[in-house]
């Protein structure tokens, strides 16, 4: 199981710093785009297409996972808190059910709609040919790390018997 | 059960579920699903999840928020405000509470580059509360202080909650940003002259500050000063002068950001590491419950709810006062549990048809609804801000003296509500100028 | 009594949604003696703009606008015709024409069934033009400037004539225009007041850079529509004929009221100079050639025989609307009847 768990956090490990690198990324990108806009008075075509369709999804998507992992998803604890500590992991179980739920329906239809998209070649309204459907893939890969991360979580809070 | 009927029965499952310590953006995501379930069919929800992140996370408005929390967040991962703090105390210092006062004009100097109010209360509390603890200040002024005046980091732009209130309600966000710069002044100055009186009237408040400087600890003071101001010029600067969208403005903030820490020698790998991570960490944070929010959003919108609340607030009277009041209620209840970033997207569902039905003007009432949820994040139980606090000082000021501090401030921000409420110029005069 | 959802996610100020959703729900409660009633919803509430087709497939809503433009590869007929739209200019014959070549074209009418949607008419908008902070009337006032351009025909011309193309949210016109990082817009002049553009774009070109009405107004979901009886779908027809008229007209004075706006605040509209409405010209016509290329390269058999019938249709619209006064709704939307949907079957259409 220990190696189990270890797997799960390398791979949100990894596609966070993934999305670490898409955000500073993105930063130079719109920096490099603006410079060139007032210095040189020409334009990086596709900024907005990059930044909306790759950059945003990328950072996003893809460091849902270590959220779960570092169990910073916000959660309101006053409540929680106040109950006994089999009540407080009752609690916590539920909510990690409930997670695999979610989180298993929109890895399911995320991964849907980027092989359709994919097959499609799916394409985005620009003033050029801008294919999107790459980003499509950014969504089930974040989902399945949440889903691990979850199931990690869980797994972690049965064995010490606690909520984490 | 109606349509109407699921949609109220969803709106308390939510609350249920955030209530046992389901995260939030769970919560709203999984009852909207279930509801919309009840409602039509599963094909229907299916078709929601399809249709919805992927559309409204790949947004050019939205990818401000990373890049002003990037922007934030390396500044105090590279002590940024340092150089500020030591010198606005330098000059500070003599007048009553001095110490505290400094803080507050610290924390307005650091909202001003940051996107987030936790980020800027986090950043000051390591630097500020010490330095007041081992002057002698009393401990809730000194805790309060910081606590209170970490909320100025959503009302004076860049923010998080503007960009989001704004995308959402379709209001341009450098408006937003513009409005909200006169009204973080004003909780500014009203704090500082609280604490003056408060210190003036019981001088023991604030201790005993020896502060004798020498002309060389001045100068020295004063040569890291230039960051932070330098930092805001770019991007507030940008921003009003209308030279920057938001999002470019962000993006350039966080460049010269890390410009200035390469300048200040201060970008070590751990620094940037830090920076780095929290923002990504807070940025999917945020996200996540958007997702849930934006599910939410179609589940009420198709279940009649924020409709027949409109009609029902609306129904009491029209006048733009009884809607403000029910608002300002609404958000101090559920502000007392919920954090801020969380409320603001549970509720903007059911309140931007209101104020569209009510024809408020959305930039004012924006500014009114971030300064409800910063009065949230100071009120007891649930005081995000007072959490951090209180966990950043290792537990050496405990939770109910930092309440008892906050107290002052929180009567302070209704006074600051009440004249933003009274005298809407205050908020729409700098966006007037702009546009 | 048969409730169904209706969105458009256009703002209830624009005519595709003022006209052609929320007038349009009375409109059909009103036809159908309170049968049919659609609940409406505008704005992005339920649906950003490139979900709605994908909205109507997963019979999220029942009915609602889907501009193809957001969805390239889904509609590639759709699409390709649209290229046309740099080659017209008035939104009157555009929006029969349309509604008529997109409901009896074959190969238009299998990428709808292909869709898993029912096309029950067509919007039209009215010709985009020029609106910029500086004077834009010839070639050489055109070189060097920013020009915010929605689709690919438009922007491959603007390149051609010395200007370059930008892509910005329409939400970050007005900025761009004030700020100038954008020196022209192209878009409705309706937004010289409808986007206070006038305030930032005092210089109007009346030079037509094409429009827009590829996809449905009205697209309904293939299963819902089945469920209708011929007496509901033909209460639809009449409404699309109707509303597809108030269309138009909406627009159009909305059109000349930003332009007189403009006008009364002080700003400039201008007739283009002969060599930018000569370069224009020339451009046009190589618009169906590339119109043709596009829908060869989307797969469809005789991609000549497409772009011949649509522009064969809307010679025969421009043909019967000279005889019409062009406000007159109820004349317009006599000639849809008579011309469009008398001639479709609402027993068979759409159905399988
Ligand atoms: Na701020
Ligand atoms: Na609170």
């Amino acid at each position: 199981m220990q190696f189990l768990l270890n797997a799960i956090r390398w791979l949100n490990i990894g596609t966070a710093t993934a999305a670490c690198i898409v955000m500073v990324l993105m930063m130079f990108h719109i920096t490099l785009d603006v410079g060139v806009r007032y210095f040189l008075n020409g334009q990086i075509v596709g900024t907005l297409e990059w930044v909306s369709f790759y950059y945003m999804v990328a950072l996003v998507f893809l460091a849902f996972g270590f959220v779960e992992h570092r169990n910073e998803n916000i959660r309101v604890d006053l409540f929680a808190q106040k109950m006994p500590k089999p009540v407080q992991l009752g609690l916590y179980i539920f909510a990690c059910v409930l997670g695999l739920i979610f989180f298993g329906m929109l890895f399911w239809q995320s991964l849907q709609d980027a092989i359709s998209a994919t097959q499609r070649g799916e394409e985005a309204m620009s003033n050029f040919r801008f294919l999107i459907w790459p980003a499509r893939w950014a969504l089930p890969v974040g989902f399945i790390g949440v889903l691990f991360a979850v199931l990690a979580n869980l797994l972690k809070a049965i064995s010490r018997r606690e909520a984490l | 059960m109606s349509n109407l009927e699921i949609g109220i029965a969803g709106v308390f499952a939510a609350l249920i579920l955030i209530a046992i310590r389901v995260p939030i953006g769970l919560a709203l995501g999984l009852v909207s699903i279930a509801g919309i379930g009840f409602m039509f069919n599963m094909n229907v929800a299916w078709g929601m999840i399809s249709a919805t992140p992927f559309d409204y996370v790949g947004s050019w408005e939205l990818s401000a928020a990373p890049m002003f929390l990037l922007m934030g967040f390396l500044c105090s991962s590279t002590d940024m405000t340092r150089g500020l703090f030591l010198a606005l105390r330098l000059y500070l210092a003599k007048l009553p509470g001095g110490l505290a006062i400094t803080s507050v004009g610290a924390c307005a100097f650091f909202a001003a580059a940051s996107g987030s109010s936790v980020a800027t209360a986090s950043a000051m509390s390591r630097m500020a509360v010490p330095e007041m603890l081992d002057n002698g200040y009393d401990r809730g002024l000194a805790t309060g202080t910081i606590a209170a005046s970490g909320t100025l980091g959503s009302l004076i732009p860049p923010s998080v909650l503007l960009i989001l209130y704004g995308v959402y309600a379709q209001v341009s966000v450098g408006q937003l940003f513009m409005a909200g710069f006169i009204p973080g002044i004003l909780s500014a100055l009203i704090y500082m002259a609280m604490i003056m009186i408060r210190v003036k009237l019981k001088p023991s408040l604030a201790g005993t500050v020896q502060v004798n400087p020498t002309e060389e600890e001045r100068r020295e003071a004063f040569r890291d000063v230039w960051p932070l101001p330098t930092l805001i010029l770019v991007v507030l600067g940008g921003i009003f002068t209308g030279v920057f969208s938001p999002t470019e403005a962000g993006a350039l903030g966080a460049f010269a950001a890390l410009i200035i820490a390469i300048v200040r020698r201060k970008l070590t790998r751990a620094a940037l590491f830090e920076a780095v991570s929290q923002a990504i960490i807070s940025t999917a944070s945020i996200f996540i419950i958007l997702i849930g929010s934006l599910f939410f959003t179609r589940f009420l919108a198709l279940s009649g709810f924020p409709r027949a609340f409109a009609d029902a607030i609306l129904s009491v009277s029209t006048e733009t006062w009884w809607i403000l009041l029910a608002v300002s209620v609404i958000f101090l209840v559920l502000g007392m549990l919920i954090d801020s970033i969380g409320l603001l997207l549970l509720t903007l569902p059911i309140l931007v048809p209101l104020v569209n039905e009510a024809g408020i003007n959305p930039v004012w009432f924006g500014i009114i609804v971030i300064k409800l949820l910063e009065v949230g994040l100071i009120t007891p139980p649930i005081g995000l801000n007072v959490y951090m606090i209180n966990g950043a000082l290792n537990n050496r000021v405990t939770l109910p003296e930092i309440f008892r501090g906050i107290s002052w401030f929180l009567a302070m921000d209704l006074l600051t509500l009440i004249i933003l409420i009274l005298f809407p110029i205050l908020t729409l005069w700098l966006p007037s100028l702009a546009y | 009594e048969t409730n169904f959802i209706a969105n458009s996610f256009y703002d209830g100020a624009v005519p595709m949604s003022g006209e052609g959703y929320i007038r349009w729900a009375e409109l059909v409660e009103e036809l159908s003696d309170g049968e049919l009633v659609p609940e409406v919803f505008t704005g992005t509430v339920l649906l950003a703009p490139r979900a709605s087709m994908q909205g109507i497939q997963d019979n999220v809503v029942q009915v609602a606008h889907h501009a193809a433009v957001y969805t390239p590869s889904d509609l590639p007929v759709s699409n390709a015709v649209q290229d046309l739209g740099f080659a017209y200019s008035d939104p009157l014959t555009a929006i029969f024409a349309v509604a008529e070549f997109s409901m009896t074209n074959e190969a238009q009418l299998q990428e709808w069934k292909d869709s898993k949607l029912v096309y029950l008419g067509a919007y039209a908008t009215p010709a985009y033009v020029l609106m910029c902070s500086s004077p834009v009337r010839n070639l050489e006032e055109m070189a060097g400037k920013r020009i915010r351009t929605a689709g690919s025909a438009v922007s491959v011309w603007v390149e051609d004539a010395g200007g370059i193309p930008v892509n910005v949210p329409s939400s970050e016109m007005y900025t761009g225009l004030e700020r100038g990082t954008l020196d022209c817009a192209t878009n409705a002049a309706s937004d010289l007041l409808d986007r206070s553009l006038l305030e930032v774009a005092e210089h109007t070109t009346l030079l037509s850079t094409g429009m827009y009405w590829s996809g449905p107004q009205w697209g309904y979901n293939i299963d819902f529509w089945a469920t209708l009886t011929p007496e509901d779908r033909a209460v639809l027809m009449e409404a699309s004929a109707r509303s597809m008229a108030r269309i138009v007209i909406a627009y159009n004075a909305k059109v000349d009221a930003g332009l007189a706006a403009s006008i009364a605040a002080g700003g400039n509209v201008y007739e283009p100079e002969q060599d930018l409405v000569d370069h224009v010209t020339t451009f046009r016509a190589k618009a169906a050639e590339g119109a043709i290329e596009k829908a060869e390269s989307a797969g469809v058999a005789d991609p000549e025989a497409l772009i011949g019938d649509f522009q064969d249709t809307m010679q025969k619209w421009a043909d019967l609307l000279a005889e019409i006064e062009p406000t007159d709704e109820d004349a317009l939307t006599a000639l849809a009847m008579e011309e469009i949907y008398s001639k479709i079957d609402p027993a068979t259409y759409g159905v399988e």
